[in-house]
């Protein structure tokens, strides 16, 4: 009697004990489902983390951003500034008269690249466009694995599609903020037990702070339509995907910044076909994309010189239209064979692109005749060798074969990445070695190529890398240190005439570091700071300059409503002021099925912002428009409905 | 017994992180909210759950035709063996198309979720403790 009466005390002591603890730990089944939205959430099952510096925006973190564009992100990637070029569009690296770079960030939907055949990355193509088909998103810092990205890059943006499977359900959703602007959106999803679907359509109207400069009304105003469609099988996937729309294109080319009529109309088609065997052992995909734009300017001063046969030999032109077809089929075989703790991965990949490029400048009429294709034949293959518990080795390999057309030279492309992944309980260390070549863009060789006097000898730019990066991780906590050293050489310049080689070797060290904590389930505070020493080498009027960042946000929720608060922080860019963005997000969940949102982006008005000047070569004038906020002070009022 | 086996459920809750684990302590938990047994006999056929039937302690993990409880997706293990014991559905397909099944836990909305048909517990008798009630429809 006196053995039952213990142990009935003894486990009721026990479970009041830990029913406290459950308490205190918001320990039901809501909580259940909470840590296991947050552990299985889809990027555990897509993310590499032996492919490079990982950091991941959860569909948690996403939903409660009330993320409306891939811009908002760029601000929580170390070593990244966000801008805008004359064009008003996304480019973290613009310099006034310099091209996009690809090479510095690209990004992928799901497993296939979004890649402008043209103009190399398709960054610019989705970081102001709705964002609300996308699921979570992986950055890879640092010169990825080729498995991740083959076409090397500082920074690849992996964002992957929401998937029936994980949505089954309709959603609509509505939301208008400051400017005018507004964004319908709608999807319908359902896993159908031998197959699912995902069909997603949004119209944007995106209103951006208007500037005016001597009567001229400078625009940045985007609007576009977006269709995304999927059915995905257990080991096959197909999509289509259409953007049509229109923006208005800032400065342009003008010469005094007095832009007339400026915009261009877009339509970007994307389809394609992916296989998986169950095992993930062999892979292959095929995509089409097909871009087509017309880009219209008219100005009140020069657009630029057309060359003429009599003295002075070149007159101004006022109005300049160009229309570009841009065809990519982009094809990927990838094979693994696992061997006890040795697992080697092969691929090919081959992308076939076309350019068509017709511009009329006044009366001067110009087609890409002589060079309007590039082929690019790859080849890779990645080994990875668990040495025991503790210890994994990686090995990367790729050659590529770039066959251009006409009088452009043909190139071969090689490319190593050396890596060491160090585990044991609570701490990874993770190191790798890169070794690459960053191919000048189709673009970039089309205008060497149409001077009238050719100049086919642009170099691809090569970079060197070393890194590592220390991670401890417990229960709560995550805290990571990044250190990396970039030397790169043959960097691609514009000297107003032509694309060049620069002489000089430029050198990045950069430090980063990462604390998030985890205030429960689903509350966290994410804390990072990081540093860039960069040396532009001795030919350099500005040799060292030391650039930082970092941000603090908090994930909250209070009573029934959600929050989000961040504030990002950018210094030390040349010429450029410091930035500092708070933003901040609230939602209600008004019921199971409605929940309204408040979003505010840049509300200190102290964000980033840019430099843009002008030089008109006739008059010899500059025309400056300093301290161009690239964030809209902007507060969006939404709501979302699920059937 | 039963305060034992629910201490068992919690303290295994508290240190569960794995995903195998967290799938198998929500498993248990609708399990043990649907019927009130200690040892309860549960058919899993779901390869997107198999990780967690190692950590069912609970759960005995037994034939379709032997089940207690049967969490499936599939269509045919309703219409043709698992006609003894209670259904509960791993899709939101099958919960749509099979009026008997009693709820659901799939992934909804990128969220993991469950759901109990008001009907069918009434028909059955089941009375689920209040913590659940939110999920009744």
């Amino acid at each position: 009697m006196g053995v039952l009466v213990f142990y009935t005390v003894f486990t009721r002591c026990i479970f009041i004990f830990f029913f406290l603890l459950q308490v205190a730990y918001g320990q039901n089944i809501d909580s259940l489902l909470d840590r296991l939205a947050r552990k299985d959430d889809l990027s555990v099952h897509t993310k590499k983390e032996t492919a490079g510096y990982l950091t991941i925006f959860t569909r948690q973190d996403l939903d409660r951003m009330k993320i409306k564009s891939l811009s908002e992100l760029i601000e929580k990637i170390p070593f990244v500034r966000y801008n805008e070029d004359s064009l008003g569009l996304s480019d973290p690296y613009y310099q006034p008269y310099q091209k996009n770079n690809p090479a510095r960030i690209r990004v992928y939907i799901d497993d296939r690249e979004l890649l402008s055949p043209l103009f190399g990355s398709g960054f610019q193509l989705f970081a102001q466009v709705d964002m609300a088909y996308i699921d979570h998103i992986e950055v890879y810092m640092g010169l990825p694995s080729y498995e991740i990205s083959l076409e090397p890059a500082v920074v690849v943006i992996k964002a992957y599609t929401k998937t029936g499977k994980r949505e089954n359900t309709s959603v609509v959703g509505v939301s208008g903020g400051t400017y005018g602007t507004e964004d319908v959106y709608g999807y319908s999803s359902k896993d159908l037990q031998d197959y699912s679907y995902f069909v997603y359509a949004d119209y944007r109207n995106l209103k951006r702070e208007k500037l005016y400069n001597r009567g001229s009304k400078l625009s940045r105003d985007k609007m576009s339509n977006n269709f995304y469609a999927q059915i995905i099988k257990p080991n096959s996937k197909f999509y289509f995907q259409a953007i049509k729309g229109s923006m208005d294109n800032f400065i342009g080319s003008s010469w005094d910044m007095t832009p007339r009529n400026l915009s261009t109309d877009f339509t970007n088609l994307f389809s394609g076909y992916s296989y998986n065997s169950t095992d993930k052992s062999l892979q292959a995909s095929i995509n089409y994309s097909y871009l087509a734009s017309d880009y219209f300017d008219s100005s009140y001063s020069p657009l630029g010189l057309n060359p003429i046969p009599f003295p002075p030999y070149y007159a101004p032109y006022f109005s300049n239209s160009v229309k570009t077809k841009e065809h990519l089929l982009d094809a990927k075989i990838a094979k693994k064979i696992k061997a006890g703790d040795f697992s080697l991965l092969f691929g090919l990949r081959n992308r076939y692109k076309q350019f068509d490029v017709k511009s009329k400048k006044d009366s001067f009429i110009f087609k890409n005749d002589t060079y309007n294709h590039e082929d690019v034949a790859s080849v890779f293959t990645e080994m990875d060798y668990l040495f025991n518990q503790k210890n994994r080795f990686i090995l990367s390999l790729s050659a590529e074969r770039y066959f251009e057309d006409g009088r452009v030279k043909s190139d071969n492309i090689y490319g190593i990445r050396v890596g060491h992944i160090y585990h044991a309980g609570d701490f990874t260390q993770k190191s790798f070695l890169f070794y690459g070549k960053f191919r000048p863009t189709p673009y970039m060789l089309l205008g060497n190529d149409s001077l009238p006097i050719p100049q086919d000898n642009l170099d691809s730019e090569e970079a060197y890398a070393i890194s590592t990066k220390s991670i401890w991780k417990n229960k709560n906590m995550t805290t990571s240190l990044l250190f990396s050293n970039i030397s790169d050489k043959n960097s691609i310049y514009y000297d107003l005439s032509s694309f060049k080689n620069s002489n000089s070797r430029f050198v990045f060290n950069s430090i980063s570091f990462r604390n998030i904590y985890m205030l429960n389930d689903i509350d966290k505070i994410d804390f990072n700071a990081w540093v860039v020493f960069e040396d532009y080498g001795a030919n350099s009027s500005d040799r060292y300059i030391n650039k930082y960042g970092g941000y603090i946000a908090l994930f909250k929720k209070i009573g029934k409503i959600d929050t989000y608060n961040s504030l990002s922080y950018r210094d030390g860019y040349r010429d450029l002021s410091a930035g500092w963005n708070y933003s901040t997000t609230l939602t209600y969940p008004y019921s199971k099925n409605l929940s309204f949102y408040l979003k505010g982006e840049n509300l200190f008005k102290d964000a980033l912002k840019t430099n843009y000047y002008r030089v008109n070569l006739i008059t010899h004038q500059t025309t400056y428009l300093n301290d161009i906020s690239v964030f809209d002070r902007r507060v969006w009022l939404g709501l979302e409905y699920q059937f | 017994m039963k305060i034992l086996l629910l201490t068992i459920l919690a303290i295994s809750s508290l240190l569960s992180s794995d995903i195998g684990q967290l799938k198998a302590q929500i498993l248990s938990t609708i399990a043990h909210a649907l019927i009130d047994k200690d040892s309860l006999n549960v058919c899993l056929d779901d390869k997107d759950l198999e990780s967690s039937k190692k950590y069912a302690k609970s759960l005995k993990f037994v034939s379709c035709n032997k089940a207690d409880i049967v969490f499936t997706s599939k269509v045919k293990d309703i219409n043709m063996k698992c006609k003894t014991g209670l259904v509960f559905a791993t899709s939101y397909y099958l919960y749509r198309h099979s009026p008997m099944v009693v709820g659901a836990f799939f992934w909804q909305k990128g969220r993991p979720n469950i759901i109990f048909r008001k009907k069918q517990l009434e028909k059955l008798g089941i009375k689920l403790p209040r913590e659940f009630s939110k999920y009744v429809e």
